[in-house]
């Protein structure tokens, strides 16, 4: 699909597109300090441990919107990945997937649900 | 409250009106001011120019959001003369427009725009009078007991056990009407509802500055309504209505004018704030002379204060907790009769949560939350891509990494000194 399409269709899902959010209490920290112009600057840097409550919460997040019926999931990572929920009916509004992603949508809904 | 955007007589005269502050004349200006004119803390300038103004008060807030207006309400109620700056504009709720341009523009930290250096963490801070209470998303968590434990035994800081702390929370909690009842749960609310209860885990009720029928939605661009009980609404107005109370909007603390202290334990001793009158070329600084200085400009904006004032206590600055935060999305069209109601920009923005299970013992864990994006910033957020670039990168699928993260900006009541943008 072209890459303006896809934004389009994205956009036009936007009044019932349901969005979790998984906030972390962070072990780790990072830093403020000033600049030579005297303007703050900012330093984070995700640590390992923080990595892993996210990842978890993220999972777990997924799983929360396919139990309750979302037919199409995803998350805001810069690459686009989505996943289509099989076994429903109204998959077919949306647009077709590739056989390769639809078993790896497949293999990771068993993996994580 | 007074707008001092503009250096101008009528500013010097509104100065001079207000009965919470008095006026120095230029002879005890510049006995205040000598001082500081060797050190780097007085910036700018060497000698004074004529359309400084100086004034004296009692106590100096730098900041009006949740930590600063809380200490002006508190002292302006006890008869303190109270100075308040901020370095935002006030907006009354009438003057909220809710248009996310604007309002990205006018509310917050370089317009919305805050990152971290890597760009890897995109920052929420407010900037207007009344802080991140004006734009977040009401949600109040009392400090858990965990954390509180953790404060007391790891670091010795007894007063969390304390009953005053308990019932500090309770003032705040009271003050801003927090409730934890919501009349009706917005589309995302339900789904998170919903989805955790067909699971099993845990479900939570959020409590919340605002009344059990507030459904609006655009918490993030002020409140047009005023239901919301931001600062401006409750303990700013409490500091106003005494007419102990100047609120500066428009005016920037540059330095914290500090001398030594030849009496105290502490090396030095803050004397008062030096704050700049208008835009970056501003032609007149205020001096503000007080008993007491008060830094309350967020745990974003207050470290930079310090280090411009020539502080250097090894700390300042370090220890930055942001509670990162990664939204992650599902699609619910409406022709199902099993789906909620209502639209994801709608409503109540956070109202339910849940705790998620965690695989380590640590209190260091995550919550799930609702979140809120309007069409502008949804459009900025939601990745998109090709058919040939997924099919490319879905073989990348096992090494998936995240990296987009956003601070999340959050009122904890009782923990008044460090509120985050938040976010959360």
């Amino acid at each position: 699909m072209p890459a303006g399409k896809d934004a389009k269709e994205r956009m036009l899902h936007y009044s019932r597109t349901v969005h979790i959010c998984v906030v972390t209490r962070d072990k780790g920290s990072g830093k403020v300090g000033v600049d030579r112009n005297q303007h703050p600057t900012f330093e984070y840097s995700l640590l390992a441990h923080d990595e892993d409550s996210m990842m978890t919460g993220v999972d777990q997040a997924l799983r929360v919107l396919v139990a309750a019926g979302a037919t199409e999931i995803g998350t805001h990572q810069f690459d686009g990945e989505r996943f289509k929920v099989q076994g429903k009916k109204r998959l077919g509004n949306l647009n077709p997937w590739s056989r390769i992603c639809k078993s790896m949508i497949v293999s990771y809904m068993h993996h994580s649900v | 409250m007074i707008d001092a955007k503009q250096p101008s007589e009528h500013l010097k005269k509104c100065l001079a009106d207000a009965q919470c502050c008095s006026v120095m004349t230029d002879k005890s200006m510049e006995e205040f001011f000598t001082p500081f004119v060797s050190s780097k803390a007085a910036g700018g300038g060497d000698s004074l120019n004529k359309n400084d103004i100086g004034i004296q008060c009692d106590v100096v807030i730098i900041g009006s959001g949740p930590g600063g207006g809380v200490v002006a309400g508190v002292l302006a109620q006890k008869g303190y003369k109270v100075v308040v700056l901020d370095k935002g504009e006030y907006y009354a709720p009438d003057d909220i427009s809710t248009l996310e341009g604007p309002s990205m523009i006018s509310l917050y930290e370089n317009f919305g725009a805050l990152t971290t250096e890597d760009g890897g963490l995109s920052l929420a801070a407010a900037k207007t009078v009344g802080g991140g209470s004006c734009v977040n998303w009401s949600v109040c968590f009392k400090t858990p007991e965990h954390v509180r434990n953790e404060w007391v035994h790891e670091f010795g800081l007894q007063l969390f056990a304390s009953e005053a702390y308990e019932q500090a929370m309770e003032v705040v909690w009271k003050r801003l009407s927090v409730q934890e009842v919501t009349n009706k749960h917005s589309l995302q609310n339900s789904v998170l509802q919903k989805g955790c209860k067909k699971l099993g885990l845990h479900i939570g009720a959020l409590a919340r500055n605002a009344s059990p029928d507030h459904y609006c939605g655009w918490c993030s661009y002020g409140c047009p309504t005023g239901d919301k009980q931001s600062t401006p609404e409750t303990w700013l107005l409490d500091a106003v209505k005494t007419s102990n109370t100047l609120i500066l909007s428009n005016c920037k603390a540059e330095r914290i004018l500090h001398c030594p202290n030849l009496t105290g334990k502490k090396p030095s001793k803050a004397q008062g704030v030096m704050a700049s009158i208008g835009d970056s070329k501003a032609t007149a600084r205020l001096f503000i002379k007080a008993n007491a200085t008060v830094v309350a400009c967020g745990s974003l904006m207050t470290p930079p204060l310090l280090l411009n004032s020539g502080l250097e206590n090894c700390n300042i600055g370090k220890h930055l907790r942001l509670h990162p935060a990664h939204s992650v999305w599902g699609i619910f069209p409406e022709d199902s009769e099993d789906f909620p109601e209502g639209t994801c920009y709608e409503g109540g923005i956070m109202t339910a949560y849940s705790r998620v299970s965690r695989r380590n013992s640590s209190n260091y864990g995550a919550l799930l939350e609702t979140s809120c994006f309007h069409p502008a910033i949804f459009a900025a957020f939601v990745p998109w891509c090709s058919g040939k670039n997924f099919e490319h990168s879905s073989i990348l699928l096992l090494f998936l990494q995240f990296l987009i993260l956003t601070a999340n900006p959050k009122i904890i009541p009782g923990n008044l000194a460090t509120i985050l943008c938040n976010n959360s």
